[in-house]
């Protein structure tokens, strides 16, 4: 399944789709350095361990994920890979474990992209690409790539539901609905209960905090719902 | 239908980040136990910080958690500022800690008629979260925003001598009765 992915990942089909994902990243590592960054008048080490506390934190790179994730699975569902799978033999439980493999590596894909961004932008801003490895805290590199597979998990299964490209507005209109729910709730009425909603509860993942056993719950419970969807909906899709 | 292929796939999924939530807390613990001072992060701070680099030695350290968008933050700041003009000198420093950045609090104390008198330090979630942790009645702070804000603390040589969280006139008369009783040692 790997090496099926690999060469799929290598294809030329691929170039424009990660090329613009690579400039949106770069654009917001460009805000972290100019913007945020900037005005600390921080560099060398203490640049790099700030800059890395920042990417390991952020939320919206998981924006961009979501939607590359939506536009790769469409555009497979649509082209008849996954039909192909299935008529290679496949059963439709491989297909399963196969698309959340593909969810894995486009995470991991997405991590390093994201890396060779602040390494790129470290040159021209006082820090280089060894600090950043080095004030990387590893933890917050698992509790990001964990985040990115849970959202990517949500992308799947809306890919699989409504295989159509313009499911991307609704998703971008849910994140910032959401968003501006919680910080609502939260400001307005003191209260946290906006922390239970969907994204919000997925969100805690990349907290610098630990994770009590109510978000742990609440955390089980969104990635299995969605999972459960991506399972039913290969399970009785009919693939064109 | 096999349910068993989506719950293999959480199963793994859930014991990953239980495994990265233990190691996260076993580091976070390590991290406390190295500690000479419970003030070390706070001085740490201070030492990065352009303006009050000078006052990290400061014997004494009032520290304030706070929010634009906490209602008692706002009311404590006069409370907090008679504080300061009572006590603030070389050995004793108010600083206020929050996650927000300076240009929104900027923006919110154009709008207010009472300004904080001591320090502030910005854009701070690590330090917040050190300092909730630090709270001697629950154990281990855990959660992504603060349950209770206000939060006031006093640091003296390195020891916790006051804890409180939420705003109340009692709590203010009992950081003034705490600075009172350190200033005349």
């Amino acid at each position: 399944m790997i090496s099926i992915e690999l060469k799929l990942l290598k294809s030329k089909k691929q170039l424009l789709p990660a090329t613009v994902l690579m400039l949106a990243l770069l654009f917001l590592a460009l805000i972290e350095y100019w913007y945020v960054a900037g005005p600390k008048e921080l560099d060398g080490a203490s640049l790099a361990e700030f800059v890395s506390i920042r990417a390991s934190q952020s939320t919206l790179p998981a924006l961009f994920f979501i939607f590359w994730v939506l536009q790769r699975s469409i555009h497979l569902l649509n082209s008849g890979y996954y039909k192909m799978l299935l008529l290679a033999g496949w059963p439709r439980h491989k297909v399963f474990f196969y698309s959340i493999l593909q969810t894995v590596i486009y995470a991991l894909s997405f991590m390093m992209l994201n890396f060779i961004c602040y390494a790129v932008l470290g040159f021209f801003n006082g820090t280089n690409p060894f600090q950043l490895l080095f004030y990387t805290d590893y933890n917050a590199l698992m509790s990001q790539f964990l985040y990115l597979s849970a959202t990517g998990f949500i992308a799947l299964a809306l890919a699989f539901l409504w295989p159509n490209a313009v499911i991307a507005l609704p998703v971008l209109v849910y994140w910032l609905l959401e968003g501006w729910l919680a910080s609502f709730i939260h400001r307005k009425l003191e209260s946290n209960a906006g922390q239970f909603l969907p994204l919000q509860s997925i969100k805690e993942i990349i907290s610098e905090n630990l994770l009590n056993t109510q978000q742990t719950l609440l955390i089980c419970i969104y990635t299995l719902i969605t999972l459960l969807l991506l399972h039913f909906s290969i399970q009785k899709r009919m693939f064109v | 239908m096999k349910l068993k292929y989506p719950l293999i796939v959480a199963l793994i999924f859930v014991s990953t980040l239980l495994a990265n939530n233990k190691i996260t807390q076993w580091k976070t613990f390590r991290f406390y136990s190295q500690l000479e001072n419970i003030d070390d992060p706070i001085r740490k701070e201070l030492e990065r910080d352009e303006f009050l680099s000078d006052e990290a030695g400061a014997q004494t350290l009032v520290i304030n958690l706070w929010a634009t968008w906490c209602g008692p933050c706002q009311k404590e700041i006069p409370l907090l500022n008679t504080l300061v003009d009572k006590y603030e000198d070389e050995n004793t420093l108010f600083i206020s800690v929050t996650d927000e950045s300076e240009k929104t609090v900027s923006k919110w104390l154009e709008l207010q008629k009472n300004e904080p008198d001591y320090f502030p330090l910005y854009e701070n979630k690590r330090l917040m979260n050190y300092i909730f942790q630090l709270n001697p009645q629950s154990g281990l702070k855990k959660g992504r925003f603060p349950e209770l804000l206000p939060t006031n603390l006093i640091i003296h040589n390195g020891e916790l001598i006051f804890f409180e969280q939420g705003f109340s006139d009692e709590n203010i008369a009992q950081m003034d009765s705490v600075l009172n009783t350190i200033n005349s040692n």
